[in-house]
């Protein structure tokens, strides 16, 4: 029997490895590891304050850093039936773009262009494509910049806070965004004719079930109901959309459906189920790219390109409509903390993230986190299985093996800090 | 390695342990920056960004947390593979950051709350304790911060790039012995303990102004040295002239002016009270530049306009038509060749050096056209007894007026409002702009003009417009801190003395009887300058100020029609402008 | 400038040209060399008593290497000055130290928060006996204190130039707590003196410094019990 490791895989968000096991030359396992620490934020944040819940959750990864802002504030605002005005609503719509933007467009040039163009990284790329470069550093700076306007800071926005902001942007400075967006469309068109010239490895997903939350009128990251292939579900309810487990080589846990399958979450997934909310020109390229809907999870950088011109569209469309209201000088509303229990989900860039806090006399209770990639893990596992069993008895070398193991985690964007944290409330 | 680092690039290694990666991608948020970083050192190691990762380098930079037993391993592997080792983030530098507080509770309640009875393999079973880093390995520096300012990485990794690091210190505080009282006063205080002896204040006073009010003295037995009047006097007894100059200059904030805060509250809450705004336009300019994200100086004022309206100021009223009360009725005077006009009465600091240090001049002095003064006359008799009125100025001397029931210097305005919740960069730009009382219209637009300083300049334009005539001017620097401007008119020639350096004053005193006029200007950029500013000026910081008030008043010059600027300046030669006097 | 003659100096091995009545600091800010000041008013640029001695070089090197302020030295023909060695820094570092211990740090009072040389000067030459207070803008009635939030500025390593307070929430003490007992005995006295509850204060530096010897300092001090 041995044992291949791809050892800690390079461009990804947190430290993973890929263990592969064979026995002679059956494919005995294939453990995809989280060796990142747990950090046991459920358990160590019991006993703070409700004001402190944003502060300390959002500090469990900086790339999602808005998204679990915003998935905390949405289970405290859940716990304590706040409803926040609607000034506040654009404005966190627009931290989400914002957060959206800086994570696909990292993602997209820093993290996946390298392997398509065949460098060790980035910086590599320097002499080769200056432009594409640029241009990745241009757009990366447009989806910082949105978060630091809207929230004070690109990593770990203090501004957000329970009932509102604490601090509000200027209309010069919105107008300003608005006009690089407007600019930035060309430069991500770009990036998505770049990503359908490139060939990459036809993967197929048998299972196809994927998940996602059902956003009201238009392709935002929020939504007050989940979906998980045709069914609906009552986000209160999540779970009973997906089952966790522990595993030993892994502080991440496994995540099920209720029979046991994996699911796939991110961007395929929100294209495949909820591609009708589309803005107009994210929609026509979606149909005209003529590879949707999707089950090889490859597609997931194609899909996040989509979403960028979506999430640019989009935010156009929001700074018009707060510029329009006028900004008014609202502070965070009074709080009044109940004993009760809160969900709160939002559409990070890799998939559904839940937070689900039970508070008692203004103090927590009680914490369940569950995130993109701890749900995307299994279904990880299982394609990796499959293909590893194929370029097996394809006889593959063992580099490459390992490479294209390395080259499928990447595929989905996987943050694995955010992974590791994540527990399981006893009932 | 270092001071040849033409020759050998500098190997950087950035890693991250448990932690957010936060550090990581503050790194790459540096976006162009990093490319250039990237060819002036040999990034060896950062996981996040590239595929080929090696040890060893010359600086690590190593954030996150040691939480597992694979942590340490790597940890004493990057520290053994290293010559400097950089604590990056809270997580490294301070005990884990918030993941320190999991110490509350016992592990094993934690643990088996996430994973039940399942063991993790021992390379990433959790540690029981959460400690820095420099309890595991010797730590050479310390970046802080959650996240660190991108400012702070960048400042850190270019000065690494051109010298090793040298370890943090924390230095010894407060060891002044004795004890040493305030020097107060009416207009602004002086407090020794933060003095730090640079001399800046004791300079302008005495070498600038000319009035030598404070000095370095010993004071008490401690034998500590400090700055401050003679027997701790309160400025106005002595010399001073409440010119504010040591104010811009103090860099260690030893002087702060009187607060009246409270008391404008006070009167703003009394409903009896209607309350008026004297605005000065240059206030606003200090504030902008320190306080504000606005970039139009025009929409900034109006804004302030509003927030002052949003407090409960019944009616907003520029100050600038102070001084044009004054400068046009001093105009008058000086081409009738008035003796006692002589000396222009604008500033109250000028005003106040002449009473306590040249005396004899007093006497070509009219009290009565002080500008503060000659417009309360107009107003309190308009609006009556129960009207308050609230004078915004960065003049420190008007402090000490009895005129006015409260003057607010820029920072104490910021500071009513934000108390009061305004936000002035939130608020909506004024509609209407200044209060129209007292004055025809068409004249408003250009009392709103600010005059900038030397007023002279000013009084040039008025008495171009009542002597009717083709002028000739010519203007003479005769040494530094001293100009003169010879205005020839078609029957007269009139002479004005402008002392920028106070202390030149002691030399042309003598001479004032061959001048029509003469101007003393005691802060350094006139009233961009000014005592009341937020500190600490530079000539930068007040070239800005003056261009700000330029584009204002082009401006206002700009939107008047040929016509409503004839009417204007007719209206002014009948004297229809309601002088008091 | 006189155009007769010029002198040739070296400054950091960098040869350049300079008017012989210059003197070194003035040539090195013409150059674009940084050189910290205090005493130097530059509205008065006459003025130089040369009372605080930070403008420190160092001229010559190895042992017959001597220190000049550089705001009174006149260039001469052959002058060769190092701004920036570890000598002179150290000699910086000490004067820093100096100034600062005469200095009563009432950041939260005082007019020049936000703006403060000593900020500056504490982060060229290493030094953290600053607190947030130091960058912090909002002074007296603004102070987020005198509003009864319960912010730890008084008590956290400065540097990162208040971003939170500026923004109009409280300091939490991401960076740190500073464990020197004057500044957490100074501290003990702002809270007290603006009526905030002391025991609030320690729950609020457990968020990030839960095992930090300065939490028992300063319930020892305050006289209050974790």
């Amino acid at each position: 029997m041995r044992e291949m490791h791809t050892g800690l895989i390079a461009r990804i968000e947190g430290h993973g490895n890929v263990s592969i096991v064979l026995r002679g030359n059956e494919l005995e396992n294939v453990k995809m590891q989280v060796v990142e620490g747990s950090r046991f934020f459920e358990t160590l944040i019991k006993g703070r304050p409700w004001y402190e819940v944003p502060t300390i959750l959002m500090r469990i990864c900086s790339i999602c850093t808005a998204d679990h802002n915003l998935a905390a504030i949405k289970a405290v605002e859940n716990a304590f039936e706040v409803e926040v005005s609607e000034q506040t609503h654009l404005l966190r719509e627009l931290l989400m773009h914002g957060s959206i933007l800086e994570s696909h467009f990292l993602h997209i040039f820093f993290l996946s262009l390298p392997d398509l163009l065949g460098f060790p990284s980035a910086l590599a790329m320097k002499k080769y494509y200056p432009e594409e470069l640029e241009k990745g550093f241009r757009l990366k700076k447009l989806g910082n910049d949105i978060q630091r306007v809207v929230g004070g800071r690109a990593i770990h926005p203090e501004n957000s806070k329970v009932g509102g902001f604490t601090s509000l942007p200027t209309e010069n400075r919105l107008a300003n965004l608005k006009r690089r967006m407007v600019s930035a469309i060309e430069d991500a068109l770009h990036a998505v004719d770049l990503i359908l010239t490139q060939d990459y490895a036809e993967i197929k997903d048998s299972w196809k079930i994927y998940s996602s939350l059902m956003p009201g009128r238009n392709y935002d990251y929020f939504g007050d109901r989940i979906l998980l292939g045709e069914r609906v579900y009552e986000i209160s309810k999540y779970k009973e959309v997906i089952v966790e487990s522990p595993i030993s080589h892994s502080t991440a846990k496994r995540s099920t459906t209720k029979e046991g399958k994996p699911i796939m979450v991110g961007s395929l997934a929100r294209l495949n189920l909820i591609w009708d909310k589309l803005p107009p020109m994210a929609k026509d390229l979606y149909k005209n790219s003529g590879r949707f809907p999707s089950y090889n999870p490859m597609e997931n950088i194609l899909a996040q390109a989509i979403e960028t011109i979506a999430s640019l569209e989009r935010c156009i469309e929001i700074i018009d409509e707060i510029l329009s209201r006028g900004i008014k000088n609202e502070k965070p509303l009074e709080i009044k903390p109940k004993n009760s229990k809160g969900v709160g989900a939002v559409e990070a860039p890799r998939g559904t993230l839940y937070h689900d806090i039970e508070f008692d006399e203004g103090k927590v209770k009680a914490c369940n986190i569950i995130t993109p990639t701890a749900i995307n893990t299994y279904h990880m596992e299982e394609i990796l299985r499959k293909e590893v069993m194929g370029m097996l008895s394809e006889e593959k070398s063992d580099a490459e093996i390992k490479n294209m193991a390395e080259v499928i985690v990447r595929a989905y964007d996987p943050c694995l800090s955010c992974s590791a944290h994540v527990i399981r409330v006893k009932e | 390695m270092w001071g040849d680092f033409m020759k050998e690039k500098t190997r950087v290694g950035i890693f991250g342990l448990t932690c957010c990666a936060g550090e990581e991608l503050n790194i790459t948020n540096l976006e162009e920056e990093l490319v250039d970083i990237a060819e002036m050192v040999d990034i060896k190691n950062y996981l996040m960004v590239q595929s080929n990762n090696e040890l060893p380098v010359d600086i690590a930079f190593v954030a996150g947390f040691v939480a597992t037993p694979e942590d340490r391993k790597r940890l004493y592997e990057i520290r053994e593979n290293c010559k400097y080792l950089i604590a990056l983030g809270s997580c490294a530098t301070s005990c884990g950051g918030i993941h320190n507080m999991r110490s509350r509770y016992a592990l094993e309640e934690q643990y088996s709350e996430v994973y039940d009875n399942v063991k993790l393999e021992k390379e990433f079973a959790p540690l029981s304790e959460v400690k820095p880093l420099d309890y595991y390995v010797d730590v050479d520096y310390y970046i802080r911060g959650c996240p660190v300012p991108e400012e702070e990485i960048l400042y850190y990794i270019f000065k690494f790039i051109r010298n090793p690091p040298v370890k943090n210190e924390l230095l010894p505080v407060n060891i002044q012995t004795g004890n040493y009282d305030e020097v107060r006063g009416m207009a602004f205080s002086l407090d020794p303990k933060k003095c730090v002896v640079c001399r800046r204040c004791v300079n302008i006073c005495q070498k600038h102004i000319g009035v030598g009010a404070i000095d370095i003295i010993s004071r008490g037995g401690g034998a500590r040295v400090v700055v401050s009047t003679f027997f701790g006097d309160s400025f106005e007894n002595r010399e001073c002239i409440l010119c504010g100059q040591c104010l811009t200059v103090c860099p260690v904030g030893a002087y702060s002016v009187r607060n009246d805060v409270s008391q404008v509250r006070d009167i703003l809450d009394d409903p009896d009270n209607f309350v008026i705004a004297l605005l000065d336009p240059m206030a606003c300019t200090s504030m902008m530049q320190h306080f504000s994200r606005e970039e139009n100086f025009h929409l900034f004022l109006r804004r302030v306009i509003s927030s002052l309206r949003e407090i409960g100021f019944d009616k907003v009223i520029s100050f600038t038509y102070a001084y044009h009360l004054s400068l046009i009725h001093q105009a008058r005077h000086v081409l009738k060749g008035d003796e006692q006009e002589k000396i222009a009465t604008w500033c109250p600091a000028a005003i106040n050096l002449i009473r306590k240090k040249y005396p004899s001049l007093l006497k070509f002095v009219n009290m009565e056209t002080e500008p503060l003064h000659m417009l309360m006359s107009i107003l309190r008799n308009d609006f009556g007894k129960n009207a308050k009125f609230v004078l915004i100025t960065p003049c420190v001397a008007y402090k000490n007026s009895g005129e006015i029931d409260a003057v607010l210097t820029p920072r104490e305005l910021r500071h009513l409002l934000s108390s009061s919740g305004v936000d002035i960069d939130i608020m909506a730009p004024d509609k209407v702009g200044f209060d129209r009382e007292c004055l025809p219209s068409g004249m408003m637009e250009i009392m709103n003009i600010y005059p900038l300083g030397p007023l002279a300049e000013s009084l040039l334009s008025y008495i171009h417009l009542f002597s009717g005539s083709e002028e000739n001017i010519q203007r003479v620097q005769i040494e530094k801190g001293v100009e003169e401007i010879v205005i020839r008119l078609k029957n007269s020639t009139k002479r004005t003395l402008i002392i920028t350096e106070p202390r030149k004053m002691d030399k042309y005193q003598e001479s004032v009887k061959d001048y029509d006029y003469i101007e003393i200007v005691p802060c350094i950029g006139g009233c961009a300058g000014g005592g009341g500013h937020y500190p600490t000026s530079s000539f930068d910081v007040i070239q800005e100020r003056r261009s700000m008030i330029d584009e204002y008043n082009n401006r206002i010059v700009s939107k008047l029609s040929r016509w409503a600027l004839t009417r204007a300046y007719e209206n002014i030669l009948k004297e229809g402008f309601r002088c008091p006097l | 400038m006189s155009s007769i003659r010029k002198v040739r100096v070296k400054i950091d091995d960098l040869e350049v040209l300079a008017d012989p009545e210059e003197k070194v600091l003035d040539v090195c800010r013409r150059l674009g060399i940084h050189i910290p000041t205090l005493c130097y008013n530059p509205l008065l640029k006459e003025e130089r008593p040369g009372s605080c001695r930070l403008c420190m070089v160092a001229i010559g090197k190895g042992e017959k290497v001597y220190y000049r302020e550089a705001c009174k030295t006149p260039v001469r023909s052959g002058l060769e000055v190092y701004t920036n060695t570890p000598d002179v820094h150290s000699l910086r570092r000490d004067i820093v130290e100096f100034l600062l211990a005469r200095h009563r740090r009432n950041c939260w009072d005082c007019p020049i928060s936000g703006n403060c040389p000593f900020v500056e000067l504490c982060r060229d030459y290493d030094v953290e006996g600053l607190t947030v207070c130091a960058e912090c803008p909002l002074q007296g009635e603004e102070c987020l204190l005198s509003r009864g939030e319960i912010c730890l500025g008084p008590l956290t390593y400065f540097g990162c130039g208040a971003s939170c307070t500026k923004q109009g929430h409280y300091c939490f003490g991401c960076r740190g707590l500073v464990p020197h007992e004057d500044i957490i005995k100074s501290a003990v006295e702002v809270y007290k003196s603006k009526g905030i509850d002391l025991q609030k204060v320690v729950e609020r530096m457990e968020l990030f410094s839960y095992s930090s010897g300065v939490i028992e300092k300063f319930c020892e001090i305050a006289g209050v019990r974790r």
